[in-house]
């Protein structure tokens, strides 16, 4: 399992592959990425700042990642979330999952992320041509952790 | 105790964030009570919906017990990926 909080950009592409790489055995692997957005309600985005909670934020989303393992026989994991100044278009975060079957690997990315919009001790302040503004979890994020939640 | 304040919350008090502070509190309770009566700007923007409390990085709830040298996080809304 790796689980990277970090100020550097990444490559997707090149973290998916050394995912795959490293779990030869798995019969699916299912991948998510998220991006900063170029333009958000209509204003073009200048930049996006990521606040964690050093250790706490690690420990936090290990936990839920190594008990969602266990729960659902996930092979591996690999969460790996932007902090800091982040550029439009550049990737905040990649949640990669490897299992035996593409149901639990699908299902498992799926919960993973909707935890992250919820649960993990991060923050993001946007700032665009318009001004800057805290993004909190909206209604819609909040119902699907809890429907991902109860499929789980 | 040492005060960490995360998101939004942190523009309600900055000097707090990262201070030191002697409160005499032994439960989250007292240190919000504390916060109430010294800190009224603080104090309104922990009433909003959403904020998620740590003691010594555990999450923790109003009757959670802390330490003279506690590590106390008042967290916003929750919000990565």
């Amino acid at each position: 399992m790796r689980i990277a909080i970090t100020e550097l950009a990444f490559d997707p592409v090149a973290e998916i592959a050394a995912f795959e790489a490293s779990d030869p055995n798995s019969g699916a692997l299912a991948t998510f990425v998220g991006r900063c957005r170029p333009q958000s309600n209509g204003r073009a985005v200048r930049l996006l700042e990521l606040q964690h909670y050093a250790g706490f934020t690690e420990a936090v989303v290990g936990d839920f990642a190594t008990r969602l393992a266990t729960e659902m026989q996930i092979h591996d994991i690999a969460i790996i979330h932007r902090v800091g100044i982040i550029s439009p278009g550049e990737a905040i975060v990649l949640v990669a999952v490897s299992s035996d079957h593409r149901a639990e690997a699908l299902h498992a990315v799926e919960v993973l992320i909707d935890f992250l919009k919820t649960d993990a001790p991060f923050w993001k302040h946007e700032t665009t041509d318009a001004g800057a503004r805290w993004i909190e979890p909206t209604a819609g994020d909040y119902d699907r952790r809890r429907a991902s939640g109860q499929r789980t | 105790m040492r005060f960490l304040l995360f998101g939004q919350i942190r523009e309600a008090a900055p000097h707090l964030h990262n201070a030191e502070m002697t409160v005499g509190a032994r439960t989250l309770d007292e240190v919000l009570d504390w916060i109430d009566q010294n800190e009224s700007d603080l104090g309104a923007a922990l009433k909003r919906g959403g904020v998620r409390y740590a003691i010594d990085q555990h999450f923790a709830d109003g009757p959670t017990k802390l330490h003279a040298d506690s590590e106390v996080a008042l967290m916003s809304p929750l919000s990565g990926g």
